[in-house]
This record gives structure tokens, sequence and C-alpha cells, in this order.
């Protein structure tokens, strides 16, 4: 929530136009934020102008993006050793002869190259910027803040043609037009640029994944080599196109804040909220051809070609609408009874288009959609439509600041339910016992500055699911009929069986908290449980309906779930001489059940066991659990049988399985629990600040535990799908003369080589399940402050050196544990290096 | 002043809410309220119903009905054919999502604000359209659940768990609607709309199914207390009620045998042409019921998926018609088409052809047939001049110019005809069409020969012989070959007559299922082929021919057609209702 506009993506903000970012967690706090606060609410609030002469603000960061961490692949030598490896465990013949491997080693035979396709691919360095400059100043009846900024980020592909830019703007004015009425306008624009290439990164991460490095990427004339499918000219714009997106989104406030005379402390307040966004996107691809080297007459043939000429031109537009009038009443009565009380309607209309047009086949090498041939165009396009209403109360009461009490509601409707179906009523309480206010504790513990029990519970609603699903509707155009005439029609078909219940999920929430602070400040505690319940979550009715039905059931509100958990802060100032520091650990826990599932029913006690999850835990792995790997051949001689083949697939270093049931044989029905799921069930984290004279110091650690990662197929599986090897699997388990069957196995990490990984190992397994538990040193910066400059006008200067994720502790080796699970097929994560300085004059 | 200014504010804002913030309506749908009251939509609810009746082109190579008849084989080496009746063909259970769509705009067109007509002629369109989805599903099944309203779900599980229907009570239901959809249906479509139902595609209808409600009734068995088969009592009603339904299309003469490029009358014409025609030229009167293509937009691959191998690098060969269906067509003389060329030499395979009956060129492809650039060519091999066989795929040392198996093959591996034939009923021939979804042919699914021969089986079942004889004849004289007289009429000559004519339609497919001859046709059978051979003499050639039997085509699997292959599996639909009961076997 950006100035009170729910929605509004503060991620995207630059952070100098950022005043404060205030989280609200408990219940009853977020029931006033409705819809979207049952998952907690971030206040964001820009910066507003301030009493005072002009302050003119400048700072600018360069950095620097490397990557933190990425596995390497096998080299050619490595390439060739494990290829052969692979083709001897299947009973094959050697692939490369032991003079081919060296030549591969050496490196120095143009004919056995050893290319890096992780350094082709991506950038040691890619550089970052940003500057921004603010004024900010007012006086008693005008106060103003204007900010422009921009900043441009490079990728780390190579190639320099992918990049991000954009530019903020924003102008915030309060003006107080008489002692009753006070106006103000808030309006931020943000222009975005993105060139990238035509793949995606998860694609691009894969065509790195394809490379072997036993081929060079280009012929030696320079043309993109047949050999690993050419994929390395996606790098390249000139040769297989680009994608260009353009995004510019505006969004304004203006709000009148009335104070109602003749009644103390009562004041109305309107405000009307317009967001606007509109974005195009450019793809050009290209076809290209591919090339082989022809020795003979020592030039290039093409043989073959990727891709197809075509532009596509995509087109959207967004604009939402809210306008809320609220009634504010604040008092205290007898310097004792302080009363606030707020009521509240607010409506949103949420209108968009999209429409995009595509020719294909461009002959001219113009990328304008002009130059396109006429014979294969196309367009297509879709929109939407949205609204909510809402009227929302709260009553606050408080004795001496001592007793605090609070109540809430929201009355909601939405236009995604049916008529009778789209209001819902939330509402929320919460209470407050400032202990240390009472004269038994400011007698008896000095020590104590605040002591304050919290406890609260609220609900909250959710909306967020498909639109129109009471109603019967119909996709248009779907199948197809000639009724006559050589006329194609084209038909339409229902979307399935309405659901006219379809409602509100809801979700009930209780906290309790204490805040604690002791000698001044000196220690400060936070600490909270919680327990979320949600119900009415919607899912399909799992049941088996009769075929002749005809159709299936619709989504309805059915399943439900709960969440527990706690959170704990912890603060600690001090100064130490002229070191003042700042230190808060913290640390929270949370965990999630199912309560009612819709599922099958169950056929036997075994079934109900692996497959019923009600009111069992959520983010938990089922899989075989692994007991080591095969030692010898008698170990895989007197071992349960894996590979329903008496075992006589199997190598020593294989992985070998726990036979959960004893029946001898290891199967489905030897799967168990074998670890928690992908999501963190512990975050932790410590914030230090340190200054000292002109130097400060910040640093954020963070790091998460109680989860794993599942590795998947190339990450276990070497040369999986005709792909390089990762280097980590030259350490396996292999034997001392591959050649020769009789000699001894060496152990190793992984299993011995067979391409795409032996169907025994790549079984889904707790041997590929890794704890993912981490800490990393999410930001540091050291500044130093100049005072020596006030003399030329500049009131304030400083200058940093900062950087993100430049330590990282876990136990996955060179995988980055914030990547995305699974098939490390991603945008590798960056470690950033910043020089920063600010300037204020 | 100054709260008016104010008063004037909050006042434009106010009345600038949005009136109606909540009622919405989905922008990238059809809703349906809108639908009801107008009749472009109306129409175009009717196109996926109209599409979802099971005819057609197959979208896979391996899905053509004839490939699990006696017709012919799939050239894959393993060929589904040893499971007869599991086969994805009969195996739907979405023809009740269909049903239901049917049932739904017969509830919703009576709340429509059309005038009574139309609302009654397109009621009676929707009849016709859930008809022919209780056919398909009785001819796959036998007897099924009868639904004919709009289910609700409101925890009524065992309400919906319906039982099946009695076999025959789902015909008496077919007859029913149809009897009672033709009377509202328009008598004719203009051309925009030529492709929909009319009195007459009704009667059509109603004329093959109640033939095949005939024939099961006379066959067939009772079982399960009737789920399946008819009790024989019913036999003469139904046969009747078919052949009523054939004689009104007949004496309506709104159609006729397709004779542009042959005139039976006179002898004049090409009669083999004439037959192939039939199915490439989309104006012919001789169509009923047919389901139209269009290039680019709503196309088919039937080209590609049949071009002889020869003719493309894509995978073709997908129909290769059998031996047995080869010998079914006759001589022009009304001689048996068995071949004759045991110790026999030809000059040409034109030899071994000539005396055919002229459909046989018209649906076959064999080999020295004219196709696009170059006559097909089909031979498995050549002997030189000592007696040795040359059968490799590569040149012929003697006469390098020529390969030692003809470019179409047979081959034992690969896409090659296994049997010797290609399909050339419905193939474009003119040239070599190998892409997919490049092909536009209509599929026939009801033409006026059909009629005659459901005409002509009805009446001969029920004792009519003469008229039957007639309209034999009727097909017979088109065709280009000797009339049968009364003593040559027997049911297996009319039967065969119904195999020759309607040879790769899809109907043989179903009437093996009705004449109840299945387990006698796939007997642990292994279909046949013919494969010609080269006789090299000094730069001559001439041909013999070898019949050939089991590996390689079919894989070398037999045929087997068991009893309980008559119906198919229901075991789709018991998975989510126990009360059906399954087919006896399954």
């Amino acid at each position: 929530m950006v100035d009170g506009i729910v929605g509004r993506d503060f991620a995207r903000l630059n952070p100098n136009e950022i005043e404060s970012i205030t989280i609200l967690k408990d219940a009853a706090s977020t029931a006033v934020y409705g819809v979207s606060g049952g998952n907690g609410v971030i206040l964001v609030t820009t910066k507003k102008g301030t009493l005072g002469k002009p302050q003119f603000s400048y700072t600018m960061d360069y950095g620097v993006q490397t990557v933190t961490k990425y596995p390497r692949f096998v080299n050619s030598a490595e390439y060739a050793e494990l290829k052969n490896e692979a083709s001897i465990n299947l009973g094959g013949g050697l692939i490369y002869s032991q003079e081919e491997i060296e030549k591969y080693r050496e490196g120095t035979d143009p004919n056995y190259p050893d290319f890096d396709y992780y350094d082709y691919f991506v950038r040691d360095y890619a550089p970052q910027r940003q500057q921004n400059i603010s004024v900010r100043g007012g006086s008693e009846n005008i106060q103003y803040f204007f900010l422009l900024g921009e900043s441009e980020q490079e990728s780390m592909w190579e190639g320099d043609n992918q990049d991000y830019s954009k530019y903020n703007f924003r102008s915030n004015v309060d003006a107080k037009i008489n002692d009753n009425l006070d106006i103000s306008v808030v309006f931020g624009a943000r222009k975005e640029n993105r060139n990238s290439l035509i793949q995606n990164s998860y694609l691009m991460a894969s065509w790195l994944q394809y490379s072997w490095p036993i081929f060079r990427p280009k012929t030696p004339d320079g043309h993109i080599a047949s050999t690993n499918y050419g994929l390395t000219a996606y790098l390249d714009k000139d040769l297989a196109g680009y994608i260009q997106d353009r995004s510019h989104v505006f969004q304004g406030n203006l709000s009148v804040n009335y104070k109602i005379p003749f009644i103390e402390g009562l004041s109305a307040r309107v405000t009307a909220a317009q967001d606007l966004s509109f974005r195009e996107e450019k793809q050009w691809l290209k076809q290209y051809l591919t090339y082989n080297w022809n020795e003979a007459t020592q030039s290039s043939e093409p043989v073959g070609s990727r891709g197809s000429n075509s532009l596509r031109l995509s087109d959207w537009k967004e604009s939402s609408t809210r306008i809320q009038a609220s009634l504010n009443y604040t008092r205290s009565f007898l310097d004792k009874h302080n009363v606030s009380a707020l009521l509240l309607y607010e409506e949103f209309e949420g209108v968009g288009t999209n429409f995009w047009a595509s020719r294909i086949g461009y002959v001219v090498p113009i990328d304008q959609i002009f130059a396109g041939p006429d014979s294969n165009k196309d367009n297509d396009g879709s929109a939407f439509d949205n609204g909510r209403q809402s009227l929302v109360g709260r009553v606050n009461y408080d004795f001496l600041g001592k007793y605090l009490f609070e109540y809430s509601f929201r009355y909601d409707g939405s236009a995604k339910f049916p008529v009778d179906k789209r209001w819902g009523f939330f509402s929320g309480i919460s209470a407050g016992w400032r202990i240390s206010e009472e004269s038994f504790i400011q007698d008896n513990f000095t020590g104590i500055d605040n002591l304050k029990l919290r406890a609260s519970w609220g609900q909250s609603g959710n909306d967020d699911t498909g639109n129109f699903q009471f109603l019967t509707g119909y996709t248009y155009p779907s199948t197809s009929y000639i009724l006559g005439n050589n006329i194609v029609t084209n038909g339409m078909v229902d979307t399935g069986v309405p659901n006219p219940n379809i409602t509100w999920e809801e979700s009930e929430m209780m906290n309790l908290g204490v805040d604690l602070s002791l000698w001044k400040r000196l220690i400060e505690l936070e600490a909270d449980v919680f327990y979320r319940q949600r119900g009415g979550l919607l899912t399909q009715r799992n049941l088996q309906l009769p075929s002749t039905f005809g159709a299936a059931l619709p989504f309805e509100n059915l399943n439900s779930d709960n969440t527990k958990g706690f959170e704990l802060i912890l603060r600690h100032n001090n100064h130490i001489g002229e070191l003042n520091y700042r230190i808060s650990p913290n640390v929270s826990f949370t965990r999630s059940k199912w309560d009612h599932v819709e599922q099958r029913e169950f056929t036997s006690q075994d079934d109900n066991w692996r497959n019923n999850n009600q009111n069992r835990w959520k983010n938990i792995y089922w899989g075989l659990k692994a007991v080591g790997q095969f030692q010898s051949e008698e170990d895989i001689k007197s071992s349960p049988i894996q590979d329903q083949q008496a075992n006589s697939t199997l190598r020593p270093g294989d992985i070998k399985y726990d036979d959960f049931n004893n029946d001898g044989a290891i199967d489905n029905a030897d799967r168990q629990v074998i670890g928690r799921g992908q999501s963190p069930e512990i975050f932790y984290g410590m914030g230090m600040d340190l200054t000292w004279r002109n130097f400060s110091l910040n640093m954020t650690w963070q790091g998460a535990a109680n989860y794993n990662v599942e590795q998947q197929h190339f990450l276990i599986q070497p040369f999986a799908n005709g792909m390089n090897a990762y280097a980590y699997f030259m350490d396996r388990w292999r034997r001392e003369d591959m050649t020769d069957p009789n000699s001894t196995w060496i152990p190793g990490k992984y299993p011995s080589t067979i391409n795409d990984g032996a169907p025994n190992n790549k079984m889904f397994s707790s041997f590929w399940l890794k704890e993912a538990t981490y800490l990393r040193l999410k930001f540091f910066s050291i500044s130093y402050s100049i005072n020596a400059l006030q003399k030329f006008g500049i009131q304030q200067s400083s200058i940093s050196l900062s950087g993100q994720n430049l330590l990282t502790f876990s136990n996955l080796g060179p995988i980055d544990p914030e990547s995305p699970s699974g098939r490390l097929s991603y945008y590798p994560q960056q470690k950033t290096y910043n020089l920063g300085i600010n300037i204020v004059f | 002043m100054k709260s008016r200014i104010l008063a004037l504010f909050f006042t434009i804002v106010l009345s600038s809410c949005i009136n109606d913030v909540l009622d919405r309506q989905p922008l990238n749908l059809i809703v349906d309220p809108d639908v009801w009251q107008s009749e472009q939509l109306v129409d175009i609810y009717l196109v996926a119903l109209y599409d979802a009746i099971p005819i057609g082109f197959p979208t896979s190579p391996a899905a053509f009905q004839s490939n699990f008849t006696d017709e012919s084989s799939y050239h894959e080496e393993n060929p589904p054919v040893s499971n007869y009746g599991a086969q994805s063909i009969s195996l739907n259970t979405g023809m009740y999502s269909w049903i239901r769509k049917a049932n739904y705009f017969l509830d919703k067109i009576m709340t429509s604000s059309l005038s009574e007509s139309q609302i009654n002629s397109l009621a009676a369109e929707c009849r016709f359209i859930r008809a022919y989805y209780y056919f398909d599903l009785v001819k796959k099944y036998g007897g099924m659940p009868i639904i004919t309203e709009v289910q609700t779900f409101e925890d009524n599980l065992e309400e919906l768990q319906v039982t099946r229907n009695k076999e025959d009570e789902v015909y008496e239901f077919i007859l029913k609607e149809l009897d009672e959809a033709i009377m509202d249906l328009p008598e004719e479509w203009d051309a925009n709309n030529e492709n929909r139902a009319t009195k007459s595609v009704g009667l059509a209808l109603k004329s093959r199914a109640m033939l095949y409600a005939g024939s099961i009734a006379k066959y067939g068995s009772v079982q399960l207390d009737g789920l399946i088969g008819i009790p024989s009592e019913k036999t003469d009603k139904y046969f009747t009620a078919s052949l009523d339904a054939s004689t009104a299309i007949i004496e309506s003469n709104k159609f006729a045998l397709y004779d542009q490029l042959y005139d039976p009358a006179a002898g004049s014409g090409d009669p083999s042409a004439n037959y192939q025609n039939i199915f490439l030229d989309e104006n012919n009167k001789e169509i009923i019921f047919q389901k139209a293509y269009s290039f680019p937009d709503k196309a088919h691959s039937y080209d590609n998926f049949n071009v002889p191998e020869g003719y493309t690098t894509n995978q073709g060969s997908a129909i290769c018609p059998t031996l047995e269906m080869a010998e079914s067509y006759e001589n022009i003389d009304g001689t048996t088409g068995k071949f004759d060329i045991e110790n026999k030499e030809f000059d040409s395979p034109e030899d071994l052809y000539k005396n055919k009956d002229p459909r046989f060129d018209g649906s076959i492809l064999r080999s020295g047939s004219p196709f696009a650039d170059r006559p097909v060519q089909i031979y498995r091999g050549i002997y030189d001049e000592s007696g040795t066989l040359y059968e490799s795929l590569a040149p012929f040392p003697q006469d390098p110019s020529i390969n030692q198996v003809g470019l179409d093959g047979p081959f034992p591996t690969g896409n090659f005809s296994k049997t010797g034939f290609y399909i050339k009923k419905y193939l474009v021939t003119t040239s070599a069409v190998v892409e997919p979804g490049f092909s536009d042919q209509n599929y026939i699914d009801i033409r006026y020969g059909e009629i005659l021969l459901n005409y002509a089986e009805a009446a001969f079942e029920l004792g009519e012989k003469s008229n039957a004889l007639a309209a034999i004849n009727q097909i017979r004289a088109r065709a280009g070959i000797k009339s049968l007289t009364d003593a040559e009429l027997t049911l297996s000559r009319l039967r065969n007559e119904r195999k020759v004519e309607l040879a790769f339609e899809d109907k043989r497919f179903w009437d093996i299922r009705r004449w109840r001859i299945g387990t006698e046709l796939f007997r642990s059978t292994y279909v046949g082929g013919l494969w010609p051979y080269l006789n090299y003499n000094n730069g001559d050639y001439t041909y013999t021919f070898e019949l050939v039997s089991g590996y390689p085509i079919d894989g070398g699997l037999p045929r087997i057609f068991n009893q309980r292959d008559y119906y198919s599996n229901l075991s789709g639909y018991i998975t989510t209702n126990n009360n059906i009961v399954n087919n006896p076997g399954w």
C-alpha cells in the first residue's frame, strides 16, 4: 500500500522517494486494510515537503554486479573421459582415444578445442548506476517535495544486448488553504525500458547447459557454428533479434482534508486516486544461418537455420480508479479518555485491455510492422473489468495510554462474486495493556521503560480468484465447422458448470505479543505468537461424478488450512565512548497444516497413510530414503532388489535405498517422508549499525533454515538430454582403469557416469534432497560524512562503499541458496559492489 | 463562499463515484443470456455440436478404422490389430459432455425470443445431433443411460449414478427422436447452410440406425437382461423402419448416384474415374450428409497420412489395402475377383487388373496406377536371368537405372506398404500432397449409394428380394460391372457389394459387429498382400506375383476378434459409476 492506495508496487519506487515503510502483521490492524491484508500489510509513505528553506539533495551510486555462485562445467578432456566412461558402463567401447583426450587437455590443436561456455555466456562484471536529485522545503502554507531519478542496470549475459533503465519523477505538494482546509497532491511517474535477448533467462541458462566444450561457438571466419545447435547466436541481437519492452506508469492522488468547525476533533477527508499504466513490447525475431567449416575451401558453408523472421508488437493499457471518503474523529476527554473513530467509504474500478499484432516471414530487414508481408499477419486481444466497494470503520479508546482497545470492521463487495454472495463482513478487535504505566511496576522495577501486552483477533477476505465463475459463459472462438459454402464458422463452448455460491476466501488470525524496553532502551524486545486459520479456499470437489454427468464440478469454497508461528526481535543500543552501536537480531518460525482437504476416498490403510493430507503438515517431501552408495558388487548382491532385474543393472557407487516395508524390493511402496519441503520454516537475521565520529557501518545478515531444495534433471544427471555435465560429476565412483572390468573401484561422491543418469539414480530420493539452510551478508555498507565542505554551502555530504550478498554460508556448494529450486535454469543471483555519494545543499 | 466552493468540490468528487461498481460483465467471454436472443449466436452454439458428431478424417495415421477390419493394414511394424475391441476408436467417455451441451440447448432454446418456427426447427436440428451422439454410443457399447435433461449436482451423487438402459431402449429412443425431428427439420437449406441437417439427413440416419438395430435383433443375442442385444421379434420392425426411411429418400428424388464421368445407361465414359470422383467432386448429388473441410482454417492431413512412401519424406502409407479386400472386387463380368497368378507371367500389371471391377482402380493404388508425376512403382524384387533374386534397397546391378525394390516398396521395414497396395479413395492423385494440414477433401458420412445398399439389405432381410436386386443392380451398373440375376443375389453377395462399394468409408468396422461375423473373420488370422516381382531378361521385364500372408504385414501378428469385441469395454464409465455393468468378457 503506497500513500493509502492498495496494490501500488513499492519495489519499483526509487528508494529516495520513500519516507517510511511500516509492516503491519497483527490481526486487528490488518483487518482495516481488508482484501489483500490477510498476509500482512506493508504501508509505504512517500516523502512530503517540510517546513524550511529548500534543501537540495543529490545522490549517486555506481556499482558492479557479479555472479554469487554458479556451478561450472567439465572441460573438454573431462568431457571426453566421462563420455568414455558412460559408453563403457553400458557395454560400449571408447569414444575418445587417450591421444584425443590428451589433445583436448592441451587445447593447442584447433580441431580439439577446450571451450569455456560459461565464460562466453556470463560476464565477470556488469555495471549498474543510479542517481537522483530532489528538493524539499516549504512555508507554513505550502510544502513540497520534488524528485527526479534515473538508473541503469546491465545484464550478466555477455554481449551487452540486455539492459534495464528507469526514470522516476515525483511531485508531492501539501497546501494549507485555511485553518480548516488542507489539500495535498501526490504524483509519481516512472518510465522503464528493458532491452532483452529473445530467449528468456530460463532458456539462456538451458542453452548454456546444452553447449559442449569440445566445439567452438563459431567457425574460424566468425560464423555461428552448427555444432552445439548454434545456440550462442541468441546472445547477439544483430543475428537473432531482440525484445524491447517500454512501460510508463502514472500514479496520482488528490486529497482534501476538512476540519469540520464547531465539532472539535472531527474532520472529513476525500481522496481520489488514479493509476494508469501503459506497456508496449516489440519482439523482433530473426532467422539466422548456422555454418560448417570446410577445410578444403577454408570457408564456412551454411548448413541450417534457426528461427523465423517475424515481428510482434504487444500493447497493454490498465487503469485503476479509487475514491475514498472518510470521517475522522479524535479527541481526549478529561485528559484521560482518548477516543478516535474512523468511518470510510471506498470504491475501486480496474479496467484493462491488451492487444497484439504480428507479421511473419519478413523479407526486408526492417523491424517495423509495415515492412512485413501482408500474407501472414495476425492479431488478438483481450480486456478485463473489475470493481470493488467497501465500508470501513474503526474505533479506538484508551485510558491514560494504559489500557488500549480497538474495534474495526470492513464490509467489502466484490464484482467477482454473484449478487447475493459478493458482500463479506470482516472485523477485528485488539487490546493492549501497558503494565509499565502501573504504579506497581514504576515503583518496583525502575529499569523497565516500557512493558506492554497485546492481544488481537481479526478477519479478512480474499477475492483474488477467477472472475465470473458464477456465470455460464462461452469461450469463442473454439471448435469450428463448415455449415455451408466452404465458409468456416467458429463455434463456442461453455466454460463449465458455474458456481452460483462462489464467495470470499476467509482468514482469521489471532496474535499475542509483548513489547519490553529496559534501561532506557538499552535492550528492547518484541515477541509475537500468531495463529491463522483460512477457510473457504477454492478447490474442485474431489468427488468423481459419473461420466454421464457430462461436466466437471466448478471450484467451490471448500478447503481450509492453518498456520502458526512466532517472531522475536531484540534490539540492543549502546555506546562505548564515541562508538555508538545498535544490534538487532530477529528470528521467526512458521508452519502450515491442512485442515480440510477435498480428496478422493482412500482404498487402503497404506493409501490413506501416504495420500491423505487432512490435518497433515504442508511442506514435506515424500521419496525413497537413500542409505548410502553401494560399496562393492557383494554389497549390491546382498541388498534388496532395486531395479526389478535382480540388481543386475547396478554398479558400485549407485544409490542404495532403504527397504522401508522390508519386502526385499525397492518400489513406490518404500517411499516415505524424507524431509521438509521448499518453504523455509525459520527465518533469521541481524541488523547492525555502528557509528564512530564521521564513520558509520551498516550490516544486514539474513538466513533461513528448516527447508530443502530438490535437485532435478541435469543437476543430478550428467549429460541429461544431450547436455553438458557439471564439473562436480568428476567426483564419482569409477574404475581405476575404465577399460579393465576387473580393476578396482575408486569411490567418489556421485555414481559412475551414465548418459542421462542411470534409472536407479534418477529416482527421487533423499540423495538429491539438500538441506538448504544458509546465512548470508545481505547488505554491507561503510560510509564517511564529510563536514569540511560546509563552508562551500554544502550542509551535508557523505561517501559510502556498499555491497550486497557479499558473504554466503550454505551446504549447497556451488549453488546459490536463494536460487529457484530444481533445475538451475535461471538468471544467476548477483553480488554487487557500490560506490555512493550523497550531497545535501 | 468558501464553504460553498467546498461543498461544490465534495459534490463533484462524490457524484463522479461509479454508480454500479459491482455490476461487471466478463469481457473475454460470451455470456449465456446473450446467446438465446441472437440467431447468429444460436447457430454458433450448434457449430460446436455439429463438429462433435464423431465423423471425419482422423487426426492420427494410426486411427483409420479400415485398418482394424479386413479392408487394410497399417504400415507400421506393430500395428494395433491384436486388441481389436479396446481401441481408442471405440473408447470415448467424452460423448456425454456433448449430450449435456445438447440437452442445455434444448432447454434454453425454448426460452428464446426467436420465432416459434425457428425454435422448432433449431430444436429438431439439435435433437438430430443428439440422436447421432446416442447412435455412436449404442453402436459402441450397446445400451447406455439415456439422459435428456441437464443434470445438476446437489449432493445427489447416488441419483446421478444412473444405470444403463437396454440396447433396444436406446434404439427406440433414437427412432422416436429422429421421427419427431424429421417433422420439424427443413426440407432444404440455402447454400450457406448446406451441410446442416434436413429432413433427408434425418431420414438417412434413421435408415442406417434402424438397419443396425434390425441386424442386431436378427444376428445378436440378448444378454445382461437386454443391456446388449435386441429381442429377435423386433427384427422386422427395425428393418421395416429402415426400409421406409430409405424409400422416402429414394422417392424424394433429391439425390442420385454420381454419374458425371460415366453414363451407366449408355455405358460411356470412365466408370473408374467416375467412382474416384465421388469423393473429390464437392458438388455432387450423391452426398446426403458430410463434414466439410477448407484449407487452411479447417484442414486435415489425409493426403499426408496416405501418400505412397516413394513420394514423400514424411510418413505416409497409413491405409494399405489387403489382398482380401482387393479380391473382394469382382471381375467386370461378375466372376470371382480371386487373382489368377499361379505360374503366370505378365507383361505389365495392367494385364492382371484389366478385368477388375472399375471400383478397384477407383479405390486402390496398385503397381502401375497413375499418380502425380510417375506411375506407382511397386515390386518386391528382381529375378535376373539366372533366377537370383535382388531385393534390397539398392540399384539393380544389371540395370542401375532402376532399384531392386520398387520406389513404393513393398519392403519389410520402414514406411513402405507391406501389402503391395496403397489407398486411392479420397486421395488427391494429380499431385503428391505430402505436408500435414494441407488437405481439405470433404468427408462424406452418408451418400445415396449407402441408402441404396441400406434399402437392398433391409428389403433382402424382409424377403423382398426383387426390390433388393433392383437396388443392388443400380449400384453395379454405376460401378460398370455386370448386373446380378435374381438367382445370383445371396446374402453374402449383397454384403460383399456393400463391402466393396463402401470400402474405406468407416462403415465396415460397424458392419462386422452388427452382422456378428468378427469371430469368424479373425480367428487368429493373418491378412495378406500381393507382391509383384520383376523378371529381368536381357533388358526386358516381365511381372510375376506372389501372395503374402503374415510377416511383414501387421508386423507378423495374427488378428483375433474375441466374442467380447462386439461391444466395447465400459471400464472408463465404471471408474466413476459402479452402477454401470460392464459388457461380457471385459
